[in-house]
């Protein structure tokens, strides 16, 4: 188990899309909270693990300011190996220069910003606080205080969104000089009022959805960048390799209320509600938080099928032969959805649109 | 109840004809309880009415019998036989066997809706076969009945004396005892000779997994009992009696079944093909000289391919047909391979209501997903070298090169109707071929139409659309009136440009272009968009008449997928799978079930 993330389920303010586990304010459980996750990690993580990468999510981990996110590293730390990649994911809003100093003095060598749109009107859309400006300061606190590797978040598909505006996003997020970008088009929960609000707005921006991602890609790649999974694109060497380990399938353990965890044949995942996450940690009664689901060996073969396909190098395809429909393969192959390179099978650019179609497929009953 | 000696005197034999939901089953569950047949607590709801699928859709597919003793007024007692049978034009020859059983028949008719087609027809059925006609008007509790109208619609269709015409109300037993009274009073008791040699009228068989065929029968003349020799005097099976016995509703063994009774004749045979409705039992020692008349071998009349979705249940479809047909003689099926959905069996039934009937006991009795193609009839060509072949499938027919004259089977429709929908009633019989005959007013406000239509036509959701064109008032009956030539042709869809040939139809010429728009348009709408631009063609020959175009699917993925999404994104895609699973693979594309039946869905527009 080389792999930790830890959930700050903490926001300013919700945004309406959003459907991650977190809450607004209640900031003064911020230290019980944290006491708790050390806790958590003292009772789950060995001090020998040597970690290879540590991600800080949330919610908005740097919601907790400087002084709490450096207990929770130098406890981390401690159990990192050389060269451990330790991200921690930010809202301009809430980053100072102060606090991007205490975050590189603690340990921390990546940043994640979220950016989302630089587009005030799109920003008020999305119910998104905070000015445009706040982007920018954010790059230039983490630069100075030493940051290399900060990546940016962006969104497609935003309601009101069009193609020129999204150029428009591309553009300034490329100014910034960002070494990684992310950019997810906008999932919208069924049923929310998200939903009911934008219905006109998100028909429109799924229609285009297919030139949307198509210009998200070319932009990027003609600025250098590899698109190396679905959402996401680095400059080479600048990918993120604690969600790399996700898409390889490899093991992981997630603490804090609502993370997930994968090890082995086990998943599980601590309860979605703070109030019985602090309770239960109180007494270290963990097992009392998790819920449980064995993962049979097929069905992790074909787990590592459906997100290794994510990646632009696929995955090695004897690890996973057994998941695999043959004769749909080769329909697949034939039709240049799939290519196999050296034994890896992966998508083609073609394929890549259409992932959840050649995969639903390409996997045997 | 052991069964007193009863002289045929003092015997009734009588069945009811109703339109579904007129009240029969009610009634006949009434008669049973006031004659003590059934005590009132082993009642339940439809007590003839045996299989789940007959109670779910209050209709009989089978045949029924009940044996009841009534002391009537006059002081006597008398043995009255009940025989429930099937209201459905797809069994009219099943109906017209059980009344051959009888000498009577109760018409019962909802006195708020007033008399249906199809009751109208087997009560032509019923004075065809000579039986006493009792009128007798159900739910007149109900606010909306107007029993003087209907009764009037009644006396003017039959020429019954309206004063005769008994109201009651099965469901709180009203009038139900002046019922019995009037079929004792009024239906003649059986004719026949208890010394000549037996004979009796088999009005249906059905097999039961431990006692073989079980033939219900009314014995016409002589006696039968058990360990006796017997011969099915048309199909020549001969056998040993089992046992004898009467309804009562459930079987009663009894020592002897004599002229003018109505019971069951057990003799281990394995299979109802053997022991055919309307065939006659004599003794094979001391044989009748001539069978009771009016056998007819069951013709199947619809025919549409049946595949299972899963291929790799085709054994196991073809043992359920194989039982099926143990107790269905009417069903025919034969072995059917399809490019597109793989091997199956083009079956043939009676009618759509039997082919439903046979599907769905299929699917539920043995677990099956089926899909079925759409459903068609039987050509008959005569081809150029001067052969005559018959067809039963799309598939089946011959190059047009080859084809001299084609003929397709013709009905003469019944369409009773409020007056109000007469014109609509006009438009869909145009619509679909038909040849007006005549009509005729049944009543101020009712109207009786009479139509020759292609059968093809009927099978082609005809009689939904009736419905929803009358506002649910029209009924329907229908039969053959023959082979006539038509202008068909073979109407061809291709998909990626793959011919289908489960979507193949035979359709008149005059009609080709507008179903084969009208198909590709549909099939536009019940595909999925694939990951490539998928053509849809219709086509005659090899000329292309209509083309529509589904476009690729654009994108497709998953955006966001970390450490918490895994498990539900698998789910996801497992479902996505599991929805392809319920689609036809042909070829490229996968099409889903209902596709195949899209012609349905271009008739209603």
């Amino acid at each position: 188990m080389k792999h930790l993330y830890i959930h700050f389920p903490f926001c300013e303010s919700r945004c309406d899309y959003c459907d991650f586990f977190s809450r607004a304010g209640g900031l003064e459980q911020a230290p019980a909270y944290v006491e708790a996750v050390l806790a958590e990690i003292e009772a789950e993580v060995p001090d020998s693990t040597g970690l290879e990468t540590v991600y800080l999510g949330g919610g908005t981990p740097t919601l907790l300011g400087g002084e709490l996110l450096s207990e929770v590293m130098a406890v981390v730390l401690g159990r990192c190996g050389p060269g451990a990649e330790i991200t921690v994911e930010a809202n301009p809003s809430t980053v100072s220069r102060e606090l991007a100093e205490s975050l590189a003095e603690a340990g921390v060598n990546r940043v994640s910003l979220g950016a989302q749109s630089f587009n005030p009107a799109l920003r008020r859309n999305l119910g998104r606080r905070g000015p445009v400006e706040s982007i920018g300061d954010a790059i230039a606190a983490f630069r100075a205080a030493g940051f290399e590797n900060i990546g940016l978040d962006l969104m497609f598909g935003i309601p009101g969104q069009d193609r020129a505006a999204l150029v428009k996003d591309l553009e300034n997020a490329l100014a910034l000089g960002p070494a990684h970008v992310s950019c997810y088009e906008l999932t919208v929960k069924e049923g929310s009022s998200f939903q009911q609000r934008w219905r006109r707005e998100l028909d429109v921006a799924a229609r285009a959805g297919r030139e949307f991602y198509e210009v998200v890609i070319d932009t990027l790649e003609g600025a250098g960048f590899r698109w190396y999974e679905t959402s996401n694109f680095a400059r080479p060497g600048f990918e993120c390799r604690h969600n790399l380990a996700y898409w390889r399938g490899e093991d992981f353990i997630g603490l804090g209320a609502g993370a997930w965890s994968s090890v082995g044949a086990r998943r599980w995942h601590n309860v979605e509600d703070l109030g019985l996450y602090l309770k239960h940690a109180s007494c270290g009664d963990w097992r009392a938080l998790r819920e449980y689901e064995e993962l049979p060996r097929e069905v992790r073969i074909a787990e590592s099928l459906m997100l290794g396909l994510r990646c632009d190098v696929g995955v090695a395809r004897c690890n996973v032969a057994g998941a695999i429909d043959v004769e749909q393969e080769k329909l697949l192959l034939r039709n240049g959805f799939l290519l196999n390179e050296g034994g890896r099978i992966c998508l083609t650019r073609q394929g890549r649109f259409v992932a959840n179609e050649v995969c639903a497929r390409l996997l045997r009953d | 109840m052991p069964a007193p000696f009863f002289m045929m005197q003092h015997i009734r034999n009588f069945s009811i004809i109703a339109h579904i939901d007129h009240g029969k089953s009610t009634l006949a569950d009434r008669i049973l309880e006031i004659t003590n047949t059934v005590s009132g607590r082993q009642i339940t709801e439809q007590m003839l009415d045996t299989m789940d699928l007959e109670r779910e859709r209050g209709i009989t597919i089978k045949a029924q019998a009940a044996r009841v003793l009534y002391k009537a007024k006059d002081g006597h007692e008398y043995m009255l036989h009940l025989i429930d049978t099937p209201g459905h034009v797809d069994f009219t020859y099943e109906v017209s066997r059980s009344l051959a059983a009888c000498e009577g028949a109760l018409l019962v008719v909802d006195a708020a809706q007033g008399i249906q087609a199809q009751t109208l027809a087997n009560t032509y059925l019923a004075l065809d076969n000579n039986l006493e006609i009792l009128p007798v008007l159900n739910k007149i509790d109900l606010p909306a009945a107007d029993p003087e109208q209907v009764a009037d619609e009644v006396s003017d269709l039959f020429g019954i004396d309206p004063d005769l015409i008994l109201r009651v109300s099965a469901k709180t037993g009203e009038g139900v005892e002046e019922v019995l009274e009037s079929i004792v009073e009024h239906i003649p008791p059986p004719q026949g000779d208890p010394d000549a040699p037996a004979r009796a009228l088999i009005f249906d068989s059905v097999y039961d997994q431990y006692r073989g065929v079980i033939a219900y029968v009314r014995v016409v003349d002589g006696c039968f009992r058990k360990g006796e020799d017997i011969v099915a005097m048309v199909l020549g099976t001969r056998a040993e009696v089992e046992e004898v016995g009467f309804f009562s509703p459930n079987m009663m063994p009894a020592d002897s079944l004599s002229a003018g009774e109505v019971g069951y004749i057990i003799t281990g045979i394995k299979t109802v093909r053997d022991l055919r409705v309307g065939d006659t039992i004599t003794h094979r020692g001391h044989r009748a000289e001539k069978a009771l008349p009016g056998y007819r071998e069951a013709k199947p009349m619809v025919f549409c391919g049946l595949f299972p979705m899963d291929g790799d249940d085709y054994p196991t479809l073809r043992d359920a047909l194989d039982k099926l047909n143990l107790n269905d003689a009417a069903l025919s099926y034969e072995p059917e391979s399809s490019r597109a959905l793989g091997f199956g069996f083009r079956c043939g039934f009676l009618g759509l209501l039997h082919m439903d009937i046979v599907r769905e006991r299929l699917e539920r009795e043995y677990n099956l997903d089926l899909l079925a193609t759409t459903p068609n009839v039987e050509y008959e060509v005569r081809q150029t070298d001067g052969t005559e072949i018959i067809v039963h499938s799309p598939a089946d027919m011959p190059d047009p090169g080859i084809i001299e004259v084609m003929r397709e089977p013709y009905v003469r429709v019944s369409i009773l109707v409020p007056s109000d929908f007469v014109g609509g009633v006009m438009d869909i019989c145009q619509e679909r071929r038909g040849d007006f005959e005549d009509m005729q007013y049944l009543s101020s406000s009712r109207v009786q139409l009479h139509y020759q239509l292609p059968l093809a036509e009927i099978v082609l959701d005809f009689f939904d659309q009736l419905k929803s064109r009358t506002k649910g008032y029209a009924s329907l009956d229908y039969e053959m009136s023959g082979m006539r030539e038509s202008k068909l042709v073979k109407l061809d869809i291709l998909i990626a440009a793959e011919p289908v040939d489960a979507l193949s139809l035979i359709v008149h010429r005059d009609k080709a272009y507008q179903q084969g728009k009208g198909l590709t348009e549909q099939l536009k709408k019940e595909i999925p968009r694939q990951m490539f631009e998928v053509a849809i063609q219709a086509a005659i020959g090899r000329k292309i008449i209509a083309r529509e175009t589904i476009p690729a699917k654009r994108k497709d993925v998953l955006a966001k997928c970390y450490g918490g999404d895994i498990s539900r994104k698998r789910k996801l895609l497992e479902k996505q799978k599991a929805g392809k699973k319920r689609m036809k693979q042909v070829g490229n594309v996968e099409i889903p079930q209902r596709a195949f039946l899209a012609v349905l869905d271009i008739e209603k527009k």
